[in-house]
């Protein structure tokens, strides 16, 4: 276990920023922390970072206690959101900052440093400033100064939000490729659900200061616990439903199967609307619904229904407002949801 | 941006007429060879050359400088580190707010009550310790008093500009509180802090009133020369003086638009 | 690091530059309320025995019974500096407005030539206008020959010639903050205001002062102050009759040694002060919460 975070609190004078977290974060992995804006994501990085320190709870690493640690004393480093490099130094003296600082000769550094370049494919940038530099280069430039120290943890704060969508695309596939090469812990913040999927081994979901699921990342977005997690991974099929047998239940769909025993007398259903499959009309267990609107997505089509549902399906057959549609929903498909949150 | 108006051009170019009509007239008769200025004497540079034989005119310019360097080097120092104590530390509120007071009363405080509470203080440490006559130190004391307040404004100002970001981020990796200052914050500081000592200069090299109350029979400044030669009557050399003093200022002034004016072309680029 | 250490450091930042305002300002001045109270020895040096003596001086009462003329001075001062101050902001009006339509190559030039008088020694900004007011030199009499002024009219030393050296101080400090405000002006609102069929004058009123205020309120801070507490104009221009509030508080901390006075009088300046800087600000935020 890498790092275990104990009961963590932290307020801004009135406000819950955090409202005693437990974490445990496995080393080699990369760990997402996901959620929207103000769910304490930031500041549960900047707490393990050092930069801020908690109010109440225990930050432990490798088994030992580094709450009260200053940043500058742990062994983790920090991509911040603006990369805040320094402006008044070239790009291989912003690299070389950290082991200089450590001690290391500033020859030695500035060597290493010109090395760290080529490993963001960033050779022959060495005398450049950070305004002469793209915004994505600059990111680049970031890591590099990160990564240089071999640091414990590398702490990633919205690290892609200033880029634009395409190269926000690379450089995801990038980040994934890099975590796995080099085996160092990553944990990652994020309000993008999608980055999240792309990157991570694990993600957390937050909401208000607290933890709304955390699992593997396949788990959290197939079986999400709660409405919240379900709605900000994207999902938006939701079914009322009501106990009526041990896996059974009766939704406005009609009687549908769980695949495990049913949590609740009364409760809702989720199911991701791609899971959701068209089927020939009399076929058991379908259900009907009209089409409100059909929308063309180049690949493939969404299905507005009349009865609230979304389904994606191909772009094999056209479909037009009116259709009718058949269709089923397998029982390991259907997720209940246990809070209503 | 709309064009101006008859009116508005024409009460412009009034107002530079009224705030010009003056300075031009202490420049025109600064050189008028007759020394009552009545009649138009011929040109000449008698004035100003006489100027420069002038001991008293030379040593008080020279306190004034002296004066200005001093209490700047000093100003500049104290008012960096206060800066630099109130923007970067969590004070409590009530602690916030009393610096904050008192970082804005040498600026809001008139003049002359200024001086009257340093006549007062150095009075009463006169009558305390026996040292403090009104001279040249008390000078520079009085000064560094309000040219603290300009200083650490100017200086807090361009902290909030940079930000904490970049402090943060030298924390992050490994650095010192001593390192994090000398090869981030004062680098990035550098011309905020230039821009406070500037300030400060000439807030002292102008300054009348404070001077006047604070300094002894030995330490006469520029401006208290010519405000006491004006009362014993107006010359041509102090024309001449005056005239200085101004060209001064239009350089000075000249020079700090340029300067300005290029950072920020820099900043936009 | 705690917050704890982290303060400790902080003071030592910070004590130094606190003390030295604090012992040479702050707590003088609050000293003066103190030696407000005192009384003058007979050698000029101070009588620490409490008395009213001062306050009732200030207020009139003297050994020749009342006289209003104390407080003539004080009310005088403020309104001095008060009409000082609207005449300034009426004619930096057209100047802010001028500057910023300049366009940007030849701006710099004009506010070069604002800065200059604004960067000036006031000593030297106020004897000219000797220069110029003075009835046997030429301006004044160049002026008296075009009719603008009866001859040996003496402008100066007169009240004219304070009233003019004050505008003429202090109209930089009203210019620069109205043209930073006026340089922001969001000229939609006015054509917004000229589309609803609202005539110059009130477009003028609704959509382009409102939108100075800002700017004023910084220039009347700047002026109004400095302005009550000013000695060197009304004792240059002004002669021997023409006394304000500083010219009081200057005598008698020069030819008439009498400190405890002198220190009333000051607290009487201060007290007026903060009742400005109180008001200004609080007008300045409600008319800036509206617009």
């Amino acid at each position: 276990m890498s790092l275990v975070l104990g009961t963590l609190r932290k307020n801004y004078g009135p406000v819950q920023a955090l409202r005693g977290v437990d974490l445990e974060i496995r080393r080699g992995e990369f760990f997402t922390l996901l959620g929207p804006s103000g769910c304490g994501k930031t500041t549960l990085l900047r707490l393990i970072a050092g930069l801020e320190l908690a109010d109440q709870g225990s930050i432990v690493h490798e088994g030992k206690d580094i709450t009260k640690v200053p940043a500058n004393r742990r062994p983790f480093n920090t991509v911040f959101q603006s990369y805040a490099l320094f402006p008044h130094m070239t790009v291989q003296e912003n690299i070389a900052y950290g082991p200089i600082s450590r001690g290391k000769s500033k020859v030695d550094s500035m060597v290493r440093a010109k090395d760290a370049l080529e490993m963001v494919r960033l050779q022959g940038f060495e005398a450049r400033y950070p305004h002469q530099m793209s915004g994505g280069q600059r990111q680049r430039v970031a890591l590099a100064r990160a990564l240089i120290n071999e640091p414990e943890i590398l702490l990633l704060d919205e690290p892609m939000s200033a880029l634009d969508a395409k190269l926000r695309m690379e450089v995801q596939v990038e980040l994934r490729r890099l975590q796995k090469r080099l085996g160092t812990t990553f944990v990652m913040v994020t309000h993008d659900q999608q980055e999240a999927l792309t990157v991570s081994d694990r993600i957390a979901v937050m909401n208000a200061g607290q933890f709304a699921q955390i699992g593997p990342v396949r788990e959290v977005f197939d079986r999400p616990a709660s409405k919240f997690v379900a709605d900000f991974l994207g999902t938006e099929n939701f079914i009322e439903a009501e106990k009526c047998g041990d896996r059974l239940v009766r939704t406005p769909l009609g009687t549908l199967e769980l695949s495990e025993e049913v949590p609740w007398e009364k409760g809702a259903l989720t199911i991701r609307p791609e899971k959701i499959r068209l089927a020939e009309p009399g076929t058991p267990g379908a259900w009907t619904a009209l089409v409100e609107t059909a929308l063309y997505k180049g690949g493939y089509q969404v299905l507005l229904l009349d009865n609230g549902l979304r389904v994606e399906t191909d772009a094999r057959s056209q479909w037009a407002a009116g259709d009718a549609v058949h269709a089923t929903c397998s029982s390991d498909s259907l997720v209940a949801l246990r809070d209503v949150d | 941006m709309r064009k101006a108006g008859w009116f508005v051009t024409g009460a412009s170019w009034g107002v530079f007429a009224f705030l010009y009509l003056p300075l031009l007239c202490v420049a025109i008769f600064s050189l008028n060879a007759s020394r009552s200025g009545l009649t138009w004497g011929g040109f000449t540079l008698d004035w100003y050359r006489r100027l420069l034989h002038n001991d008293l005119v030379l040593r008080a310019a020279a306190n004034s400088l002296i004066l200005a360097l001093a209490s700047t080097a000093i100003s500049t120092v104290l008012g960096t580190l206060l800066a630099l104590g109130i923007q970067r530390i969590p004070w409590g509120k009530r602690a916030s707010k009393g610096m904050e007071a008192l970082l804005n009363l040498p600026v809001v405080t008139p003049d002359i009550i200024f001086a009257v509470a340093l006549v007062i203080a150095f009075g009463a440490l006169r009558a305390l310790t026996g040292l403090f006559q009104l001279g040249m130190p008390t000078m520079v004391v009085g000064h560094v008093a309000f040219q603290i307040s300009f200083v650490a404004l100017v200086v807090r100002s361009r902290l909030e500009a940079i930000g904490m970001d970049l402090e943060e981020a030298s924390f992050d990796l490994y650095a010192s509180y001593g390192r994090m200052l000398t090869s981030v914050v004062l680098p990035l500081l550098g011309p905020g802090i230039f821009a406070g000592a500037a300030l400060a200069f000439t807030l002292s090299l102008d300054d009348f009133v404070i001077s006047f109350f604070t300094s002894g029979p030995d330490s006469i400044t520029l401006p208290i020369f010519i405000y006491a030669a004006v009362h014993r009557g107006v010359t041509p050399e102090i024309h001449a003086l005056s005239t200085l003093v101004m060209l001064g200022t239009i350089a000075a002034v000249s020079i700090m638009q340029k300067l300005t004016a290029r950072s920020g072309a820099e900043a936009g680029a | 690091m705690s917050p704890r250490t982290l303060r400790l450091r902080g003071l030592l930042f910070v004590v130094p530059g606190i003390a030295w305002v604090g012992a040479f300002l702050a707590v003088p001045c609050l000293a003066l309320a103190v030696v407000a109270f005192a009384q003058r020895g007979g050698f000029g040096e101070i009588e620490w025995k409490f008395s009213f003596e001062n306050l009732k001086r200030l207020a009139g009462w003297d050994l020749f019974g009342w006289s209003p003329d104390n407080l003539w001075i004080l009310a005088r001062s403020f309104w001095v500096a008060l009409v000082s101050t609207v005449f300034c902001v009426l004619l930096s009006y057209p100047l802010a407005f001028f500057l910023a339509t300049r366009p940007s190559k030849t701006r710099t030039v004009w506010m070069t030539m604002l800065l200059i008088p604004f960067w000036t020694n006031l000593v030297i900004r106020t004897y000219a206008w000797i220069l110029v007011l003075s009835p046997n030199l030429p301006v004044a009499r160049l002026l008296a020959f075009l009719g603008f002024i009866p001859p040996g009219f003496p402008a100066y030393p007169s009240q004219i010639a304070v009233w003019i050296g004050m505008v003429a101080a202090f109209l930089p400090f009203v210019a620069l903050p109205l043209y930073t405000s006026v340089e922001k002006i969001d000229w939609a609102l006015v054509e917004a205001s000229q589309d609803l069929y609202a005539d110059r004058w009130r477009s003028f009123w609704t959509a382009i002062f409102p939108q100075t205020l800002p700017g004023i309120s910084v220039g009347v801070t700047l002026t109004l102050v400095p302005a009550m507490g000013m000695f060197v104009i009304p004792d240059m221009l002004g002669g021997a009759r023409f006394m304000l509030v500083g010219n009081l508080i200057e005598e008698q901390f020069g030819t008439a040694r009498d400190w405890p006075f002198g220190a009333m009088v000051s607290l009487a300046l201060m007290i007026l002060t903060l009742g400005t800087l109180m008001a200004v600000g609080r007008n300045g935020k409600a008319k800036e919460a509206r617009a």
